[in-house]
């Protein structure tokens, strides 16, 4: 054989193979046929089969050749050509090319017709869609072809590379993509990562749900392959609080618990539960063990790490408080309880401990448990968390009056100050504590305002106890204000102020309190009152006590020991300058009587002289017999009459002329008829009268 | 009977005597005195030892710190005084009585502001203290 012959016979094996073979290759629609006739410009070329199946020939028109061998097909060809041409003898129809034509749809980028290779793949075809968007649903895609609609899961090929796993595709098929579930049904831009996160399960009923103390709670696709390990990844790990000795795998409603620590450290695949699809997971958090011993001592509450404790023998109650990290600020440290085994609890109070000397730790035992409680909130307190035995009720005139918690190192005034002190009108004289003991209440009255103002030993301060009642009283107002007010003062509280003061009444009194307070809280006496007569009844002494007040000598000298000791229950009376004579005594008074312009009772001060008197009485009225007014001494024992010359004294002023005079006594001022010249010409005139009357009876 | 105006001229004369005549020597009482006798001078040693206290409690401050006793007391011994230059001699002893009282009563008061009078230490210690320093 020789060199041309090889290279002939290799020439036609290339051609015999690299063109279909004319006698088993059905025509479709992409192929690409071409028909020769020599000597014909108008045919030699190449014809596509349309997607009708049909070749378009020039003259004839369409022919239709899909489905047809290649043979017959030549001879439908040529059949047709012979109606425009005679001489058809070198005809020759070629397959020259195959096509596919198909149609991608649904979810990929550039949706519509595509022209692929004859040989050309499923992936190719999305490929030449611009591929998949996101969003799109991969285990679902569909093949479409006439009315049959094929379902192949994408995602599996991508995973594998098995192209047995996607349907072949012929010319005319339509590939749709669908659109995950998990876009919902609003087109929004979304991230593929947070997509990816929230997991790919797009069926409830099969997807698995994975949650707890995981990383990344997410409902995942089922898949048959999957274990519990691979979906605990896929939700990104279990987290640092998760039990992996308890966590629930729920397949058809029946938990099952899968100690994935025992797993691990075993790598017994055993040990791993069945994933069915709709299984949930379940991740719990890490519960601390209930953890017991021979020496365990339970520490609860509010302890900065509550917990069990494994004490040693003679450890004590503060090392083992230490131990939890000490009570937070939040503890009730004033009530600790140690709950024994046996049901007894005892109650400790640790801030006493610490401030008193001398205090005990209570000792605790294997098995005992200590509770440090929460504090009553300071800003709204409920009173139903301070037991009865704990607490105190401070009422009345205080600033923030309640219920408050007590502790036997406090005293008295911690608690008012806690109230808020007493207020402005808080009688703080008579504060009462209510005390009970036995079911008997027993009252007792402390002067506070004296013990502040005066000191004294603390001894004297009632020591309260938890459950007593404090009082402090309110000062009344106004007696002329309110008088359902006062009503409420007792009496043994009360002084009586009463005659010619601004507002006569019943006043709050008390041993602090003096006669001007008094006198002022009445507001003072009136413009008729009669300083110098003020009388005080001391209701409370034995017998019948009024001490008499003269004011005016007090307000003239200032002296303080004028004013009268006053007590509670005693009675100021003011009398009215214009009283009524009779109730004046009369050793206080001077009577001038006779003719004077205003005859009465005067009082007299034993500074003032009868001149005084005599102005304050008008002075002597015409027929005033002026040099002989008499005063009549009464007072003292000694009787006896002296006249005073006024018109003498006037004449020459000499003072020694003036008579004694003293309140008690009388001054007359005789009548000028009653004058010794007067009575001497009347005694004239009645001798005239005899004479006359003689010397008639003579000349007869 | 007949009378003679002899006779009826004596017993006229004789009756307007006796009516004019009536007239005097009245019944006053005699005149008073004393009324003012705080301005006079003093007639009696008692009264005289008694201005000379109520002098001595003045510069002591008694107006200041017995102030209405010591108003009191001026009071009293006025009227005394009055009472004494007027006769009435039983009133004024009362009344200085009680003026003497009221003092006492200033003492004390002037006596409690002064504290308690420091004790002196016998006459005989006081020696033996001075003849220890000489002796020094």
């Amino acid at each position: 054989m020789t060199l041309r012959s090889i290279l002939l016979a290799l020439c036609a094996v290339v051609l015999f193979v690299g063109a279909p073979r004319a006698a088993d290759v059905t025509l479709r629609a992409g192929d690409i046929l071409t028909v020769a006739l020599p000597g014909e410009a108008s045919l030699n070329k190449d014809f596509p089969v349309d997607r009708t199946g049909s070749i378009v020939l020039p003259e004839i028109g369409a022919v239709k050749v899909a489905g047809l061998e290649l043979d017959k097909a030549t001879a439908e060809i040529r059949t047709a050509l012979g109606k425009a041409f005679r001489d058809l003898e070198r005809l020759t129809v070629v397959l020259k090319e195959r096509k596919l034509y198909v149609t991608v749809l649904g979810y990929v980028k550039t949706p519509g017709s595509v022209e692929l290779p004859g040989d050309a793949t499923m992936q190719q075809a999305i490929a030449a869609a611009g591929g998949l968007a996101q969003g799109a649903q991969l285990d679902r895609l569909q093949l479409r072809r006439g009315k049959e609609i094929t379902t192949f899961d994408y995602k599996k090929y991508l995973d594998s590379g098995d192209l047995a796993l996607l349907p072949a595709l012929q010319p005319l098929d339509t590939i749709f993509v669908p659109a995950s579930p998990l876009t919902g049904n609003v087109q929004i831009d979304f991230d593929g990562r947070t997509l990816a996160a929230a997991g790919d399960g797009a069926e409830e009923r099969s997807s698995i749900k994975v949650f707890g103390e995981v990383n990344t709670p997410a409902i995942f696709a089922y898949k048959p392959d999957a274990n519990v390990i691979d979906l605990l990844m896929r939700a990104g790990g279990v987290t640092r609080y998760a039990a992996v000795e308890q966590i629930r795998v729920i397949n058809n409603g029946k938990p099952v618990v899968f100690n994935l620590q025992q797993y691990l450290d075993t790598g017994d695949a055993a040990f791993l539960p069945k994933i069915e699809p709709g299984s949930t997971i379940f991740v719990p958090k890490q519960v601390e063990e209930i953890r017991r011993g021979a020496l365990t001592v339970y520490v609860m509450g509010e302890v900065a790490k509550p917990g069990a404790f494994e004490g040693k023998p003679g450890a004590s109650f503060i090392e083992i408080l230490a131990n939890a990290g000490g009570p937070t600020r939040f503890a009730d440290t004033r009530n600790i309880r140690i709950m024994h085994p046996d049901g007894k609890v005892d109650i400790f109070d640790l801030p006493k401990f610490t401030e008193v000397a001398g205090g005990r730790l209570p000792p605790i035992a294997a098995g005992d448990a200590i509770f440090v409680p929460e504090k009553t909130e300071t800003n709204e307190p409920s009173w139903l968390k301070v037991p009865p035995n704990r607490a105190v009720q401070v009422m009345g005139a205080v600033g923030k009056p309640g219920r408050y918690e007590w502790s036997d190192e406090m005293s008295l005034f911690d608690l008012l100050a806690a109230a808020g002190g007493p207020g402005a009108r808080a009688d703080m004289a008579h504060i009462e504590i209510l005390k009970s003991e036995n079911d008997r209440a027993r009252p007792i009255r402390f002067d506070l305002g004296s013990f502040i103002k005066n000191g004294g030993s603390m001894s004297q301060v009632p020591r309260i106890s938890a459950g007593n009642v404090i009082m402090v009283p309110e000062l009344p107002v106004d007696p002329a204000d309110n008088k359902s007010q006062w009503t409420r003062q007792a009496s043994d509280q009360s002084i009586y102020v009463m005659g010619q003061v601004g507002a006569p009444g019943r006043y709050a009194f008390n041993t602090n309190l003096h006669f001007l307070d008094i006198i002022s809280a009445a507001n003072g006496p009136t413009a008729t009152a009669d300083l110098r007569n003020v009388r005080v009844s001391h209701r409370n002494e034995p017998g019948a006590a009024v001490t008499k007040v003269n004011l005016a000598r007090y307000f003239e000298t200032g002296d303080e020991s004028i004013l009268p000791k006053v007590r509670p229950g005693d009675v100021i009376f003011v009398p009215d300058r214009n009283k009524e004579w009779l109730d004046e005594p009369a050793g206080d008074t001077v009577r001038v009587i006779g003719s004077v312009a205003k005859p009465g009772r005067y009082r007299f001060a034993d500074n003032m002289t009868i001149l005084d008197l005599l102005a304050e009485a008008g002075g002597p009225t015409g027929d005033a017999y002026q040099e002989k007014i008499v005063v009549v001494n009464l007072a003292n024992g000694n009787e006896q009459a002296r006249v005073f010359n006024l018109v003498g004294f006037a004449k020459t002023g000499d003072i020694k002329k003036l008579p004694v005079v003293r309140a008690g006594d009388t001054v007359y001022v005789p009548n000028a008829e009653q004058s010794e010249w007067k009575i001497f010409m009347g005694g004239v005139r009645d001798a005239v009268s005899i004479l006359s009357l003689f010397a008639l009876l003579a000349v007869r | 009977m007949t009378l003679r105006p002899a006779h009826i001229l004596p017993a006229a004369i004789a009756l307007a005597l006796v009516a004019t005549l009536g007239a005097c020597g009245g019944p006053w009482p005699q005149a008073g005195t004393g009324g003012l006798a705080e301005r006079s001078a003093l007639a009696n040693e008692s009264y005289e030892k008694a201005a000379e206290t109520l002098d001595r409690l003045t510069v002591e401050g008694a107006d200041r710190y017995a102030a209405a006793d010591m108003v009191e007391a001026r009071l009293l011994l006025t009227r005394a005084r009055r009472e004494q230059a007027g006769g009435l001699v039983e009133a004024a002893t009362m009344d200085l009585g009680r003026f003497n009282a009221t003092v006492d009563r200033i003492e004390l008061r002037l006596g409690a502001r002064r504290g308690p009078t420091p004790l002196q230490a016998p006459a005989s210690q006081s020696q033996a203290h001075q003849s220890q320093a000489h002796q020094n």
